[in-house]
């Protein structure tokens, strides 16, 4: 049984006004929250609540369910609350299990072409493909125009640092899966390399941001089916969005390929990789097989916020 | 955000290598793609590397301090707070 008064990290779902005042809907909870008159300023905090709405941020509030469900108090919740707050994300279910590769073996003219060597389950949920290369072209473009170290103004809200590739390639890649599915209409799957073997490590020269090595032990990107159409015949090539890397879309096999620089590290090696829905976010282990979600990209937008001054190369 | 200084960030242990000689033990988390080194001349390497190995085994948070946002050289690690 619930205390009276307990508190609770959560996220707003809407703001609404009721007959009876100010309601609040959660995301995390079911009941209808109505706000305290002895809230300070609940102008104020009405206007604040509506803006942690659009933001997604998580709100630290203590709530009063003895008769009906109030909010009696609103706060910043510290940093580690949040952390847990976005630990307990819901998991992807029922993941593709992940492939163990050779990437220097790989038969580029076979190992990319969709439903033929490349053959995955998540490729069956979706299936309005990219018609074109031009078009992912297109996609890849504005994708690269939102980067934070370019002057803006953005188009989206917060900017996607690629300039710093060190961390935060899955905040990028959820990011970019957003636009790829709502602003573009198209399926967008995620591929994530692991190097997660022995002393295994995904190592690439980060050539676009001055050239110093950078070493992980997962990558993940957008992952878009393209159709190619060569006279009366037609198939699709698994082509990756990362403009952290490239200037243009790459064949999937072309992006596992740049992870094994041996003049960054001898040790480097995609140990294995797998292609899951896009809503997969991050690893939830380390044999990657399970995948945490940010379905409200609270995450998401937290991370990109956190570096989006941050440089890779010293 | 600025790259603050005794910057502090909990995350999930996934794997720990651990070498010997001078060369440092690695550490991953789930919440990062990055290597986190503990280098042999930190001070409190045996009680870091007691705490990582104890976070992994039992899939518990830690609080990870480093020098800033943007390094990757672990300073100390925390149990992460309740």
């Amino acid at each position: 049984m619930r205390a009276e008064k307990h508190t609770a990290i959560l996220t707003v779902a809407t703001v609404r006004e009721g007959r009876e005042g100010a309601e609040i809907l959660f995301n995390e909870r079911q009941q209808i929250y109505s706000l305290a008159a002895s809230v300070r300023s609940p102008e104020t905090v009405f206007g604040s609540l509506k803006e942690r709405v659009k933001a997604k941020h998580p709100i630290k509030v203590t709530l009063d369910e003895k008769k009906k469900p109030v909010v009696v108090g609103i706060e910043e919740p510290e940093a580690h609350e949040i952390e847990e707050f976005l630990r307990n994300r819901i998991l992807v279910e029922k993941p593709a299990k992940p492939v163990q590769i050779e990437a220097s073996e790989i038969d580029p003219t076979a190992f990319n072409i969709v439903d033929f060597k490349l053959k995955w389950p998540v490729f069956t949920l979706c299936k309005k493909t990219i018609p074109s290369y031009t078009k992912a072209k297109e996609i890849f473009n504005y994708c690269a125009a939102q980067s934070c170290n370019l002057p803006g103004p953005y188009d989206i809200s917060p900017c996607i640092p690629f300039q710093y590739v060190r961390d935060g390639c899955y905040a990028r890649a959820h990011k970019m899966r957003h636009i790829i599915t709502n602003k573009y209409g198209y399926c967008c799957e995620k591929v994530f390399s692991f190097a997660n073997d022995n002393s295994d490590r995904l190592a690439v020269k980060a050539d676009k941001w001055g050239g110093c090595c950078v070493t992980w032990w997962y990558h993940v990107a957008p992952l878009v089916r393209v159709k190619v159409k060569i006279l009366s015949f037609s198939f699709e090539l698994a082509m990756i969005i990362d403009p952290g890397m490239f200037d243009k879309p790459v064949l999937l096999s072309t992006w596992l390929q740049a992870q094994e620089n041996k003049t960054c590290n001898p040790n480097a090696h995609v140990s294995m990789y797998s292609i899951q829905p896009g809503s997969a976010y991050s690893p939830a282990n380390y044999a990657g097989t399970a995948f945490a979600t940010d379905p409200s990209y609270v995450s998401t937008d937290a991370t990109l916020t956190a570096y989006k001054n941050l440089t890779t190369c010293p | 955000m600025a790259q603050d200084s005794n910057y502090s960030r909990v995350m999930t242990v996934a794997n720990l290598r651990e070498y010997r000689g001078d060369k440092a033990h690695e550490v991953v988390f789930l919440e990062s793609a990055q290597f986190y080194h503990v280098g042999k001349d930190n001070p409190a390497l045996d009680s870091i590397m007691a705490i990582l190995r104890a976070a992994l085994a039992a899939g518990s948070p830690v609080e990870v301090i480093l020098p800033s946002m943007s390094s990757n050289l672990i300073d100390d690690v925390k149990p992460a707070p309740h």
